[in-house]
């Protein structure tokens, strides 16, 4: 069962290592493909995070997804994400106009702001390929 | 008396070269390391041996243990340190090796024979890519799956295929397959995910040419050999070929 319904006039923020970006650090589309068994692409809701600045929120990100066990390294990179861009840019470029939504999916205690963007999965191959066209800033992972 | 038939690795082999020797019956060495096996105990074996002129009734094929060391010396501590593995007699004890090594030595070992053998002329980029996106998936965490050296076999398979396509972004997929990318603008993106036997998983993204403003958009699974024939409509050579651009 999803969590709550993020608005979408928020962001979200995907983590992705270096075999998921090109040789300029951009993220391909395999950095927004769900893992084969996972019913969601994990992100990180950057408003939840209760920080005003990208910067501060995208620090918290990286301290919430370390404190998870994720390996947050300076060769890693977040990308962010405008929940209503990407959506209606999904929506009206994929061939079954495609309707993707968020939902709040925390890991408590560690990873509070943790997300999950719903309605593709790991063989949707066009739908990552959008998302990656979609994304707004790239920032290097730190803590 | 055993006889050592087959031998995965030069490491391996030069472990127990002791053993060979004692026993002067190494019927064959992998081919990927006869010469320097040939430099290690003074044997011509492309001479010596011919994976042709095995006596197929007497292969006998051990592996290594993982304790067995380089420094691992003569023919009772070698010995001790293979395990016999069956295999039928139709089947390449070099085939049944590989099966037997981990995903990440085998990717390994194509990346080598890559470079080594390719005539394309982004094959030293290429090769320094692959590499690098072997360590990437080892700091990352990541781990490999068994499909992955069949998916960068079809990946290099296909390229060798179309000599005349630019050098390609090549990703790691979530399942761990080899994703090939061309990509020029967002009306100029073509991608190719080699998945096990022999299907591709395809993208395409390209311009109109009937409604300029409009993009097109295609997906779909086909065969690693269809591909190019797949795609014709979408005049892709356009921006994955120098020829095109």
């Amino acid at each position: 069962m999803p969590g709550d319904r993020i608005s979408e006039t928020d962001h979200v923020s995907r983590h992705f290592g270096k075999s998921r970006c090109d040789d300029d650090g951009r993220p391909l589309g395999t950095a927004f493909l769900p893992r084969p068994n996972e019913l969601y692409l994990s992100v990180n809701w950057l408003e939840h995070t209760g920080y005003s600045s990208r910067s501060e929120q995208l620090r918290e990100v990286c301290t919430q997804l370390a404190n998870g066990g994720m390996s947050v390294r300076a060769s890693t990179r977040l990308a962010v994400l405008h929940l209503d861009s990407l959506f209606s840019h999904v929506r009206s470029n994929s061939l079954d106009m495609r309707e993707l939504c968020a939902h709040h999916e925390p890991i408590l205690p560690q990873n509070p702001s943790h997300s999950g963007i719903y309605g593709y999965t790991v063989d949707d191959h066009l739908i990552a390929d959008l998302m990656a066209e979609a994304v707004e800033e790239v920032h290097k992972a730190h803590r | 008396m055993h006889d050592l038939n087959a031998v995965s690795e030069y490491a391996k082999f030069k472990a127990s070269s002791a053993y060979v020797t004692a026993l002067g019956t190494a019927t064959d060495v992998h081919p990927d390391y006869r010469t320097e096996v040939a430099a290690e105990v003074g044997t011509d074996f492309s001479v010596t041996t011919n994976d042709l002129n095995w006596q197929r009734s007497r292969r006998r094929l051990f592996v290594a243990n993982s304790d067995l060391l380089a420094s691992d010396q003569g023919y009772v501590n070698v010995l001790s340190k293979f395990e016999e593995v069956s295999f039928s007699p139709d089947m390449s004890a070099f085939a049944v090796l590989d099966e037997l090594r981990m995903p990440e030595e085998q990717i390994r070992r194509q990346i080598r024979k890559f470079w080594a053998d390719s005539l394309l002329t982004y094959r030293e980029r290429l090769s320094r890519r692959l590499e690098f996106l072997l360590d990437a998936m080892e700091e990352d965490g990541e781990v490999w799956s068994d499909d992955s050296p069949d998916s960068l076999r079809m990946l290099l398979r296909f390229l060798e295929s179309v000599p005349d396509f630019r050098y390609p972004t090549v990703t790691i997929t979530p399942s761990a397959t080899f994703r090939a990318q061309w990509t020029a603008g967002s009306d100029r993106h073509f991608a190719i995910d080699f998945l096990p036997d022999g299907q591709v998983r395809l993208v395409v993204f390209c311009r109109d040419l009937r409604h300029s403003n409009r993009i097109k958009r295609y997906s779909g699974v086909t065969s690693w050999d269809s591909i190019t024939r797949d795609v014709e409509p979408f005049d892709i050579r356009r921006w994955t070929t120098d020829a095109g651009r």
